[in-house]
């Protein structure tokens, strides 16, 4: 419970359409929210954030970023240590409030949480005391969801994720990859139109990793969601973006940003892949 | 010095740690593995035996110490005395002036009564002073003020307002077991995972459901405990509650054998206090292992 997460704000309800409440673009195409907001569906501005450390100057986690992502965007923010990275996703996630600058939902200022956009834990952050099914049906209570359809809606995030099997088991007796799918679709049931993934395989060994990697992608795209995945790690960053922002280490500042025009799959050992790989890594902090 | 591993004769003298003295390094630890297993069992056996034979060494002392009068029959009764009062005072309201499971049941109805109070109270007040600092920093300190004073230094003032009736007893018990509820609830939500409780904010949770669907659950193994210390609390100040004044329950009973110089009384009485007290715990334990049942912790 620290000081700066325990702003409490109030959640804005918001309605069953994948772009929260009446901003739902129609089917027609003209898009009102996107005359008005043309691309992005979730940006800072000028995000200037700092930690109050007692007897010392203000920490200066992140320092006048702007970044925004694109409706169905796969963004990766890359970074090292201490860049900010959680601190940014925070601040998305409605859990921070901004000391300068602003974080925006489709061009509305973000004020607090809300179900519109999810997030996926490192550490899964599952309730304990909860079944692998009802650890998913969690946003769907805080919604109101009627119980048939919840169970439905339940069912097919199970299945999406491969946990066909699973719906009574308790996240303890779970191995770690299975616990993120749990964490996976825990925030894709939400119905959220943006899906805030912080270092969500950095708890997993290698080969699990990969395999979870490949995984999200496909999820990805039979269920395509704006996506934020925050890591550090360069070969994940350019394995699943569609863009790559690189940020400084402490204050976290944009370094760099590429767009991973690289068709998918990819392969770690491509020519091109290892050439992305390259070029990265040359802009890529590593002070220790 | 330099030992290659690739060479397959070691020799384990020189791989001795450095500094031990013991001479069977590198040997195994007993000659012969039947010989290990024989010896295993014989001290397993021992083991058990050991239990047993100090229970009835306990009973004979305790049978011979009252048999060749060593301790006077006023003082102490034998256990096979004791034994037969116990089944005896099942079917007999003599002397004291009710069946046994009469006095049972009467101090079970004083003891539970006052732990239910304490529990419908304490826990809720303790799980929303752990969640909300500002009313644990209204209440804390009187109930810091008042958490070390003895339960039984209420019973003149628990006399006073409440009179000599069920009341003041139930009161004593609820201000025994109300303590250890409270802090532990407190302490379980206090210690509720500060990620879960985001979890449920992103999922548009106000304060108070996150307290209701993360704090509460989350702080469960804490309230079980609370519940294991109240019960145990209510039951052990149960006897000086009786002592207000009680025409029934088993502190009456230990009292009215002292009254009546017949210590067997007095010793079934503090047997059955004892039996039920583990029962109480027994069910209690049944209780917390059906709750948490399939969780893996």
């Amino acid at each position: 419970m620290e000081p700066q997460l325990s702003v409490s704000f109030a959640a804005p309800p918001s309605g069953s359409a994948r772009l929260g409440g009446q901003k739902a673009p129609n089917p027609s195409g003209s898009d009102l929210s996107g005359q008005l907001h043309a691309e992005y569906v979730l940006r800072s501005r000028d995000l200037t954030v700092a930690y109050a450390v007692k007897g010392q100057p203000p920490l200066l986690a992140i320092d006048g970023l702007t970044l925004g992502v694109k409706e169905n965007e796969f963004l990766v923010i890359l970074g090292p240590g201490q860049c900010g990275k959680t601190t940014l996703l925070n601040c998305f996630a409605g859990l921070l409030k901004p000391n300068s600058g602003a974080v925006e939902f489709l061009g509305e200022k973000i004020t607090g949480p809300g179900l519109e956009r999810g997030l996926v834990f490192q550490n899964y952050a599952l309730f304990p005391w909860l079944t692998v099914e009802d650890n998913i049906a969690f946003g769907l209570k805080s919604r109101k969801t009627p119980k048939p359809q919840r169970k439905a809606l339940v069912q097919k995030f199970i299945d999406l994720v491969g946990l066909k099997g699973f719906e009574k088991a308790w996240p303890e007796t779970l191995s770690g990859g299975m616990r993120q799918r749990t964490g996976l679709a825990r925030a894709y049931a939400a119905g959220p139109t943006v899906l805030l993934m912080d270092e969500p395989f950095g708890a997993l060994d290698a080969q699990t990793r990969y395999a979870m990697e490949k995984e999200l992608l496909a999820i990805w795209e039979k269920e395509k969601r704006t996506v934020v995945l925050v890591t550090n790690n360069i070969e994940e960053a350019i394995f699943l973006g569609d863009r790559v922002a690189l940020l400084t280490q402490r204050p976290g500042r944009l370094k760099a940003e590429w767009p991973v025009d690289l068709p998918r799959p990819r392969g770690y050992t491509d020519p091109a892949f290892l050439a992305f790989r390259r070029e990265i890594s040359e802009r890529y902090d590593l002070a220790l | 010095m330099s030992v290659s591993l690739s060479q397959k004769t070691l020799d384990p003298a020189e791989l001795r740690p450095l500094g031990s003295k013991d001479p069977s390094w590198g040997r195994l630890a007993a000659p012969n593995p039947l010989v290990r297993v024989i010896k295993g069992l014989l001290r397993a056996a021992y083991q058990e035996k050991l239990s047993i034979i100090s229970l009835i060494v306990f009973f004979l002392l305790w049978e011979g110490v009252c048999y060749f009068k060593i301790i006077g029959p006023y003082q102490l009764a034998p256990p096979s005395k004791v034994l037969k009062l116990l089944i005896a005072k099942l079917a007999t309201q003599n002397p004291d002036g009710a069946y046994l499971w009469a006095h049972a049941l009467s101090s079970l109805g004083l003891a539970l009564s006052g732990f239910g109070a304490a529990t419908l109270f304490g826990v809720p007040l303790g799980l929303l002073m752990g969640w909300y600092p500002r009313l644990n920093h209204l209440v804390r300190p009187v109930f810091d003020l008042l958490r070390p004073i003895p339960p039984i230094a209420w019973i003149p003032l628990a006399i006073i307002w409440l009179g000599i009736g069920g009341v003041a007893k139930g009161f004593i018990i609820f201000l025994a077991a109300f303590v250890p509820g409270v802090i532990n609830s407190f302490t379980g939500a206090r210690l509720t995972n500060p990620v879960l409780v985001r979890v449920a904010k992103i999922h548009g949770a106000s304060d108070f459901t996150a307290f209701w669907r993360i704090g509460v659950p989350s702080a469960a193994p804490m309230i079980f405990t609370g519940l294991r210390l109240s019960l145990n609390a209510a039951w052990t100040t149960l006897v000086a509650a009786e002592l207000v004044a009680a025409s029934q329950g088993l502190g009456f009973m230990i009292q009215m054998g002292r009254r009546l110089a017949r210590p067997d009384i007095v010793i079934v009485g503090m047997l059955t206090i004892g039996l039920l007290g583990a029962f109480l715990s027994w069910i209690l334990s049944k209780i917390e292992r059906s709750f948490f049942a399939g969780r893996a912790s």
